[in-house]
């Protein structure tokens, strides 16, 4: 497979992922839209990294609001009204399922690490040394959240 | 019947169990965060059935299940993971685990994988 296809290859991939884990353990839809950028400025945003054979993050994020609606979802939980350990713990996941579901069709000998999680309202995720090869906005009826997958063009060592 | 959940992620292990009931099986569950927890619990009490999450911090699952496997213990053992690429399911079987659940998974699914280990 070209170097030209692969990115297509992990989008698809990512998209399936994206809409079996929402249908399945959500119980709603969650479908790429045209959008570049997410609403609101409190976010929860959660970094997987790839090490080894292939050198990269997954990156999921959503507003405060959006993460309080997939966190009730996710639990099935309708007393979760903050941001705490649940809500982390289930961004987390999501991008672990997400990023878990990718792995597979990156190259053999590729690592993940387990989720890294940050939420507020004062930071942005930037990227150094790399290149954004896939960035979908997803819509559901709790509101957007972005996926994006970034490839590292000065890959990390060990892992 | 006693079963043990292994997963870093509290979000996991309480979908976990809600799901376990979902699909039916009222056994008693015991939570755990790491490997290392799992290895104490397994030392002290009696489990049956261990399901384990694959990619965790300081210990893997199938790290996890390796040293059970050295260390002689026959406890029954399957993974919940969102990782099951060809090849780490050659390494969990040869390792001696005796199925790998794939997330996202569905009530369903986990009751079709357990049932014959857990009966219905």
């Amino acid at each position: 497979m070209d170097n030209a296809t692969e990115p297509r290859r992990y989008e698809t991939e990512i998209n399936e992922t994206v809409g079996d884990l929402f249908g399945t353990m959500l119980n709603t839809e969650a479908t790429p839209t045209e959008d570049t950028a997410l609403p609101g400025k409190d976010m929860v945003t959660a970094i997987i990294a790839f090490t080894g054979s292939w050198n990269g993050d997954l990156v999921l994020e959503c507003c405060h609001a959006q993460a309080l609606t997939f966190t009730r979802r996710f639990l099935q939980c309708e007393e979760i009204t903050e941001i705490g350990e649940e809500v982390i713990s289930t961004i987390a996941e999501l991008s672990n399922i997400v990023a878990g579901n990718l792995k597979v069709v990156l190259p053999n000998g590729t690592n993940i690490s387990t989720p890294s999680v940050i939420e507020g309202g004062h930071y942005d995720v930037r990227v150094y040394r790399g290149k954004i090869i896939n960035h979908t906005i997803f819509a559901t009826d709790g509101g957007p959240f972005s996926v994006r997958l970034i490839e590292a063009s000065n890959p990390k060592k060990g892992a | 019947m006693r079963i043990l959940v292994v997963d870093d992620s509290k979000a996991m292990r309480m979908i976990i169990r809600r799901t376990l009931r979902m699909a039916g099986f009222h056994h008693e569950v015991r939570e755990v965060s790491s490997g290392a927890e799992a290895l104490q619990v397994l030392q002290t009490e009696a489990i049956d059935l261990v399901l384990s999450d694959w990619n965790m911090p300081e210990m893997n699952g199938l790290q996890l299940l390796e040293k059970l496997r050295h260390d002689g213990s026959k406890v029954k053992f399957g993974f919940v993971t969102s990782e099951s690429s060809m090849e780490m399911r050659i390494a969990a079987g040869n390792a001696g685990a005796l199925f790998m659940v794939t997330k996202p998974f569905t009530a369903d699914g986990l009751r079709t994988v357990l049932e014959p280990i857990l009966g219905a």
